[in-house]
């Protein structure tokens, strides 16, 4: 891998984040034992991640457990008992609430009927049984996300009229692990509503099982975010009820703009405006000293391959003085004498002269044990603080690193 | 223990060829010696004659086997096909018992095992790999007694190749992307898997295809413009890795080979998921020592060591062969690190450190050049070092006499490592198959760990798995080596709990993170902490030792929250 070269996650990447987030899912590929490897991201990903247990049934599920290797002849055989008997086996487990099907690269171009396969066995076993989008050959891990947010969109049974003008439903968020940075986030998110006087009655996806899922039924609004707006759109049309397309409340501004565009929409600009007030001021107190003595003024690098990710972070570097360059600056750095600050997941190597702040998917560095949020105000000024740290200890490390230098080459000149 | 028959193949040394091949001699009405295998107690000889093969097998003379050209002391049966021998088999056969009359079979099998090569069979370990026991399998329920997978290494991939290296991964962005992608220990769900290997600096090149390539037909366009990008950066050697999708749609990247080797003068190795990649790293090795050419003046106190598993490994190696007079003037595998020039002379034998997981390669580029190779279980432990040393010493001819003293310099470190391991307690747990491995010195690991943990002091208590136990299955602890060995059976995961709450301060297993261990706050480890040679066996013993005294929560805390810690 290239240095600091960012890669774009393939589509079953994005479905296992889904699958991962829905407790009671289970996951067939129609593919090589390579499913149950490309789980370990996941694994590696999220430290409570249930796809593969040591014990029990893996909830990702390859059709591979009859073949002696993976070869072209094995894919051209009639596989279709060898698929049904995966099938069977998966749908026999009592926890499998919802269980999907997708091929995995080569597979999509045998053309197996999965679809069919699935409608035959959610009638039989009355489990729901649905076969996602194929894109494994080119689509990306938001794709992946999304189609598979959408699907249970289209499918679960949601039913209208239940839902009430104070509670909204957040459809198309990245829940991409069971860590506390998300459930800081979700408190949040449910905090900074309830401000304006709603309830969060669902959110897709929440690490929750279905049920938390048809609970978007009491909602009178849908929040659509950014990662799976055509679930959004399913859910709100379905459920007959309006959507509000939000953006990641990433940062101060973003933040309030994101509370601001929900209150004037659910009528409630004036609360919204009040609220937006005392928040924002509460939370420029809290980082002032921070973002002004150590942030500001430094240079910061965005890389990532989600969108909304990339664009909200840029927003957040306005917000706290950082002045966002599109590529290494390493001679400008010495000039300005200032830092480099690179956002970006853990899947590539990085400069050791910048300073990595690692955010997005995925991140192996970093597992909260507390609550540690990066949206709201409260992420605000948890990704100040985080900031401030890591620029602190790139300085005390580099001095330290300076001065053993000075120190060796004092007790080995270079005349010696 | 019971423990099923295995028969173990190995390929004769140059020693051993070189007077086989003499005593056949080459006049055998136009067949040719292709190749000798010691199956156990038997040999397999193959001729060739213009694309025919003949294959016989050499053995002690057998009163109810039929089929056979005996002399008193040595038969040979042609091997021939359902229908018996063929016509020309049995003539041969009474060609090669009158050239070998006047040897015995015992003797001559005893002469080709004096330098034959162990880890020479290409074929799997006879245990199950992780692959088929863990990966191809998607339901665990019933394993929850197995902590044991051992994984088939094909080390000749993880080959780190001189010069300036490209690799051309032609696959999709799914396939690729099918791991971590970054070597973090803690977080693999395995605990000897670091994902991403240790390799050469080489450039990467990656044809992600698309559906978009596939429908259009198109995938070779994207190879052929991957290979322009390679050839453009005027690489030494061009790694081609095809994945499933353009071998199942027919994508045949042999014209495109020829052509950088041709045009661009580099060297190329393709691995493929359908063609055995060893053979096309095998061609590329033979190619590279050629290059080295191994000196036409040999040293015989010069050797090359190959199969090295780490820096240290190989400086312990190193000073353990300076003991017997031998200098390592090269390095081989993973790196090609020979240090031959002219102005020296060159090597004269091949020393194999650690062979495990180097099977597949072949040694016929080191016998063709002359050079003896020494290639046996590799050094763990005070017993396996000590064998090592004296399988050296036979087969380059060297004075062993000098082995015991090297043992005793470090006795006093033994000594002091075993004052502590003796007082622990190590849970080695499986079923039969699985501790036969762990118990015997097999071939997915190269060395008994029961062995080793005994030689460091250790008690090592092997749980035994069996749905119906036999009472001959418990055996008390029983003192080996510095420590003892016992054997308890179980049937039950209660059991299995019970017993190890009780006393047991560490674990094998293949997980990083077991929930079985963890639930009494018990630390695993698997082959992976051993390494090889005295000091590797005092590294080894520390690093266990570690373990244990880093034990996290309390057992007094443990016992009081247990459930909330199984819950985990």
């Amino acid at each position: 891998m290239n240095s600091e070269q960012i890669l774009e996650l393939p589509y079953l990447n994005g479905v296992y984040i889904a699958v991962d987030a829905l407790r009671g899912c289970y996951l067939i590929v129609d593919g090589p034992y390579c499913v149950f490897t490309k789980a370990e991201m996941q694994y590696c990903h999220n430290l409570r991640c249930t796809l593969l247990p040591h014990r029990g049934h893996a909830r990702v599920v390859h059709t591979a457990a009859e073949s002696k290797r993976e070869e072209v002849a094995g894919a051209a055989l009639d596989r279709t008992q060898l698929v049904e008997k995966v099938f069977e086996q998966v749908c026999a487990q009592q926890d499998a609430q919802v269980i999907l099907a997708v091929s995995f690269d080569f597979h999509q171009l045998l053309n197996f009927p999965l679809q069919a396969m699935a409608a035959r066995f959610g009638e039989r076993t009355g489990k729901q049984v649905w076969s996602l989008p194929e894109r494994s050959l080119g689509g990306s891990w938001l794709d992946g996300y999304g189609l598979a947010c959408e699907t249970l969109a289209r499918f679960l049974p949601l039913r209208a009229g239940q839902g009430r003008a104070d509670r909204v439903a957040i459809v198309g968020y990245l829940f991409d692990r069971d860590e506390p940075d998300h459930h800081g986030n979700l408190q949040e998110l449910r905090r900074l509503l309830s401000l304006i006087g709603l309830e969060v009655s669902s959110v897709w996806l929440s690490g929750g099982t279905c049920q938390e899922l048809l609970a978007a039924e009491q909602a009178g609004w849908v929040l659509s975010f950014p990662h799976a707006r055509g679930a959004a759109n399913l859910v709100a049309s379905r459920l007959g009820i309006p959507r509000i397309d939000v953006d990641l409340p990433l940062g101060l501004s973003a933040t309030a703009r994101w509370l601001q565009t929900i209150a004037n929409q659910v009528g409630r600009a004036s609360e919204g405006e009040a609220v937006v007030r005392t928040e924002v001021a509460a939370a420029i107190k809290d980082t002032r000293a921070h973002v002004l003595r150590i942030v500001r003024g430094n240079l910061a690098r965005v890389q990532s391959t989600d969108p909304c990710l990339k664009a909200a972070l840029e927003d957040f570097c306005q917000d706290v003085g950082l002045r966002v360059t599109p590529a290494e600056v390493s001679s400008e750095i010495l000039e300005l004498r200032c830092h480099e600050l690179l956002f970006s997941p853990t899947l590539c190597d990085t400069d050791p002269k910048t300073i990595h702040i690692p955010i997005g998917y995925p991140n192996y560095v970093e597992h909260p044990v507390g609550l540690s949020p990066t949206l709201g105000f409260a992420g605000f000024r948890g990704m100040v603080d985080r900031i401030s740290s890591a620029i602190l200890r790139f300085e005390a490390s580099t001095r330290q690193r300076t001065a053993l230098e000075r120190a060796a080459s004092a007790r080995n000149p270079p005349d010696a | 223990m019971d423990s099923p028959k295995r028969t173990t193949t190995l390929k004769p040394g140059r020693d051993g060829l070189g007077f086989f091949k003499e005593t056949l001699g080459t006049e055998l009405d136009g067949w040719a010696f292709e190749q000798l295998l010691i199956r156990g107690t038997t040999l397999e000889l193959s001729l060739i004659k213009r694309g025919e093969r003949a294959t016989f097998e050499l053995a002690q003379p057998h009163r109810d086997r039929s089929g056979r050209t005996s002399a008193r002391t040595l038969a040979v049966y042609p091997r021939g096909s359902r229908e018996g021998p063929k016509p020309h088999e049995q003539p041969l056969a009474e060609a090669i018992l009158d050239r070998f009359s006047s040897t015995s079979f015992a003797g001559l099998l005893r002469r080709l095992r004096a330098d034959a090569l162990h880890y020479s069979d290409p074929s799997h370990p006879d245990v199950p790999s992780r692959l088929d026991r863990h990966h191809r399998v998607v339901d665990h329920s019933a394993d929850w007694w197995k902590f044991f997978y051992p994984n088939a290494r094909y080390l000749e991939q993880d080959l780190r190749l001189q010069g300036k290296v490209v690799r051309i991964s032609h696959g999709t962005a799914e396939c690729r992307l099918n791991n971590p992608q970054m070597p973090i220990r803690s977080l693999r769900y395995f605990a000897d898997d670091q994902g991403v290997r240790e390799v050469d600096d080489a450039e990467f090149i990656d044809t992600s295809l698309t559906e978009a390539d596939v429908l259009a037909g198109h995938t070779m366009t994207r190879l052929s413009e991957a290979f322009d990008r390679a050839a453009s950066l005027q690489p030494q050697v061009v790694h081609l890795m095809t994945t499933c999708l353009p071998e199942l749609i027919g994508d045949d990247p042999r014209p495109l080979l020829r052509r950088i080797e041709q045009e661009g003068h580099a060297a190329v190795c393709w691995s493929s998921k359908t063609r055995d990649p060893a053979q096309s790293f095998d061609q590329l090795i033979s190619r590279k020592l050629q290059e080295l050419s191994l000196g036409k003046v040999r040293d015989p106190n010069a050797v090359i060591l190959a199969g090295i598993p780490s820096v240290q490994a190989a400086q312990e190696a190193a000073s353990l062969l300076a003991e017997l007079g031998l200098k390592v003037v090269g390095e081989l595998f993973p790196k090609i690190a020979l240090r031959e020039s002219d102005q020296q002379p060159g090597a004269s034998a091949v020393v194999w450190l650690n062979p495990v997981g180097w099977e597949k390669l072949s040694n016929d580029p080191f016998l063709n050049a002359g050079l003896a190779v020494v290639r046996y279980h590799p050094p763990f432990g005070c017993a396996g070092t000590q064998l090592w040393l004296q399988r050296v010493c036979e087969v380059l001819g060297r004075d062993s006499s000098c082995l015991r003293g090297i043992e005793a310099k470090h006795q006093q470190a033994f000594g002091t490592l075993r004052a502590q391991c003796v007082t622990r307690r190590i849970a080695l747990v499986g079923d039969r198959a699985d501790l036969e491995v762990l118990v015997s010195r097999g071939r997915s690991m190269g060395m008994s760990v029961a062995s080793v943990l005994c030689d460091l002091g250790f008690r090592v208590a092997c749980f035994v798995y069996d749905p119906c136990p036999v009472a001959a299955l418990r055996q008390p602890p029983r003192a080996t080596g510095a420590g003892s060995l016992e054997f308890v059976p179980f049937s039950t995961a209660q059991q299995l709990d019970e017993l190890l709450a009780c006393d047991v301060d560490a674990a094998f297993t293949h997980f990083s993170h077991d929930p079985r261990l963890e639930a009494f706050g018990i630390p695993g480890f698997c082959e992976d902490t051993f390494e090889p040679g005295y000091l590797g066996m005092v590294r080894t013993g520390n690093r266990i030792l570690h373990k244990m005294q880093t034990r996290a929560f309390p057992r007094q805390v443990l016992s009081k929250s247990s459930e909330a810690y199984h819950e985990l």
